[in-house]
């Protein structure tokens, strides 16, 4: 195992030194350390917190699936949103219903100059990692912001063949398929 | 997808993704590969389909829709059948487009074509000439139908807007959404769109009761094993189902908590009792229930149905006499959870007694009033002499 690295960069306001600081150990072994009110937003460390407690001295918690670069990300966006309200049980939550299916009616989000400038990332796949970290660690305000990032993009792309250049997705439709997908698709395609 | 960043995403993400995707970029993403085929069908699940000859009547129609809920906006009920999903607009094969409409030339508009002729070019369905409403029926029903069949079962809100139902849109909704649709529209009242191939009074009545719904309720030839099951909301407007038709479908329908029927043949004494638990189960004569079939439902509109008939409050004798005030409207009372009622437009119903009548008996949070209720003021009206 590699041995492991100790960064203190990223915990939010450390002025205040009465603020309790928790470890959390990313997937390619890199101690982090956060304030335990920031995690009040990821609800899966959140839950296991209430009901394990703190670790006791020197122990971390280990985020097997999420990297350093990645967790500093999502560590950066919930200090910036640790004070927003969080959601209630009412809030429609994502799931899937067992009669019709994923709840996908949820409420439209604003995305503020904030969240709009930390989604610039550089790579996509940095977009997608930080999805994927939001769903592993039950973050859910985060996680809409991604889809809705993601979401934007496919708008921007318009044709079949830009979203696929986008995205990387390789056509398996053979010319036939794709023919009797146009022909079928007729009726929505008129000219406005 | 093999291979692609969203290909790593559960599928219940790529769902959320694609859910907040316009109706035209979900389908550009399923052109995109098998799997994205599978997984925008699997997205598509609010549809409101407006099928028309011109582009500009399913904008109308939808327009209407618009309207109407701006005036009949209840503050008590949250309104299920107004979430938007994908309204699409979709207009008929162009061979005859655009002829029969109101400002376009057409050969029935010119001061030569004699009644004869009009009758001779209706009859011989040759494509040079304007469709008749039949065969728009069948073609906007052939279409819905095509659509419904390959989205049918993501859908949990469906919408057609169109002339009329016939027995190939049903069978396609009963058989394609039976598990999962929660709110079904249909909607064939659209008074603003001008067709010379109507009469004047299209608009106004239900066409003829058909068998085309019995596919809805799983009973006929057609509508074995298959039928609506799980609505929670229905609107029906200019519709053709008969009442026992539709004591069927509130019947198989349990959860159904919004009615909504405007113009429709279904809203006679018949069916109203049935749901107020007044008449006995047509199906089951000996069976005695306590509760009325209509008990659970919250929303229950009736709009511009003249079969409703009250008495007038001003011919009563005792205006505090419950039976007599209720008299053709007993089966309100029965609706236990009702929290708004709507009359709107049904002239038979009167104004002050239905005010009246929910005051001292119903006592409902809402009730929309036929018309509204006279003014009266003691005071003479002026009238122009010269008018006079």
């Amino acid at each position: 195992m590699a041995s492991k690295s100790q960064d203190t960069t990223v915990t939010g306001d450390t002025s205040k030194p009465e603020k309790k600081l928790i470890t959390l150990t990313s997937s390619d072994n890199v101690d982090i350390e956060v304030e335990r009110e920031v995690l009040q937003c990821f609800s899966l460390i959140k839950d296991m917190l209430d009901d394990l407690g703190d670790p006791e001295n020197g122990d971390t918690i280990p985020i097997a699936n999420v990297s350093a670069r990645v967790l500093k990300k999502v560590i950066e966006w919930c200090t910036h949103h640790r004070n927003d309200p969080r959601p209630s049980a009412d809030d429609k939550v994502e799931g899937r219903d067992e009669t019709t299916g994923p709840n996908t009616d949820r409420k439209k989000i604003e995305i503020s100059e904030w969240d709009q400038e930390f989604l610039k990332v550089d790579e996509q796949e940095m977009l997608f990692e930080i999805l994927l970290a939001a769903n592993y660690l039950d973050i859910k305000a985060l996680l809409d912001l991604c889809c809705m990032a993601v979401a934007n993009i496919v708008k921007a792309c318009v044709t079949p063949e830009k979203i696929r250049a986008k995205f990387g997705i390789e056509n398996d439709f053979t010319p036939e398929e794709e023919e009797q997908i146009r022909r079928e698709n007729e009726w929505a395609e008129q000219p406005e | 997808m093999s291979g692609s960043q969203l290909s790593r995403l559960p599928l219940e993400i790529i769902i959320i993704i694609l859910s907040q995707l316009s109706f035209r970029s979900l389908l550009s993403f399923g052109k995109t590969s098998r799997a994205n085929y599978t997984y925008h069908i699997l997205c598509m699940r609010h549809l409101h389909l407006a099928v028309f000859q011109k582009r500009i009547h399913a904008l109308i129609a939808f327009l209407d829709i618009d309207s109407s809920w701006i005036n009949c906006q209840s503050n008590i009920v949250e309104d299920s059948t107004l979430d938007r999903g994908h309204q699409i607009p979709i207009v008929l094969p162009q061979s005859t487009r655009g002829k029969e409409v109101i400002g376009c030339k057409s050969v029935l508009r010119r001061r030569s074509a004699s009644s004869e002729s009009r009758k001779q070019i209706r009859g011989n369905g040759n494509d040079d000439v304007p469709r008749s409403a039949p065969q728009t029926i069948r073609l906007q029903n052939e279409i819905f139908a095509k659509i419904v069949n390959r989205y049918g079962n993501s859908l949990v809100d469906l919408e057609f807007l169109a002339y009329d139902l016939n027995i190939q849109g049903a069978t396609a909704i009963a058989s394609n959404c039976q598990g999962r649709l929660r709110h079904l529209g249909l909607r064939f009242e659209h008074p603003h769109i001008r067709d010379s191939m109507l009469s004047r009074s299209y608009w106004l009545r239900p066409p003829e009761g058909s068998t085309a719904w019995n596919s809805l309720i799983g009973v006929g030839e057609q509508g074995k094993n298959i039928g609506l099951t799980r609505l929670e909301s229905l609107v029906l407007e200019r519709g053709s189902i008969t009442p026992w038709q539709l004591c069927m479908l509130v019947k198989r329908n349990v959860k159904l908590r919004d009615i909504r029927l405007r113009n429709c043949s279904a809203v006679q004494p018949e069916f109203l009792n049935w749901l107020g638990g007044l008449e006995v189960d047509p199906e089951e004569p000996h069976k005695y229930e306590e509760v009325a079939p209509g008990a659970s439902i919250q929303v229950f509109w009736l709009e511009n149905c003249d079969s409703i008939r009250s008495e007038r409050l001003g011919l009563l004798a005792d205006k505090d006499d419950e039976k007599a005030l209720e008299k053709g409207l007993e089966w309100v009372r029965a609706l236990k959870s009702l929290k708004s009622i709507s009359f709107r437009q049904c002239p038979n119903v009167d104004p002050d007694l239905v005010e009246k009548a929910n005051e001292t008996i119903w006592r409902l949070p809402e009730v929309v009033l036929p018309y509204p209720v006279k003014q009266y003021n003691s005071e003479p009206i002026e009238v122009d002499p010269d008018y006079v």
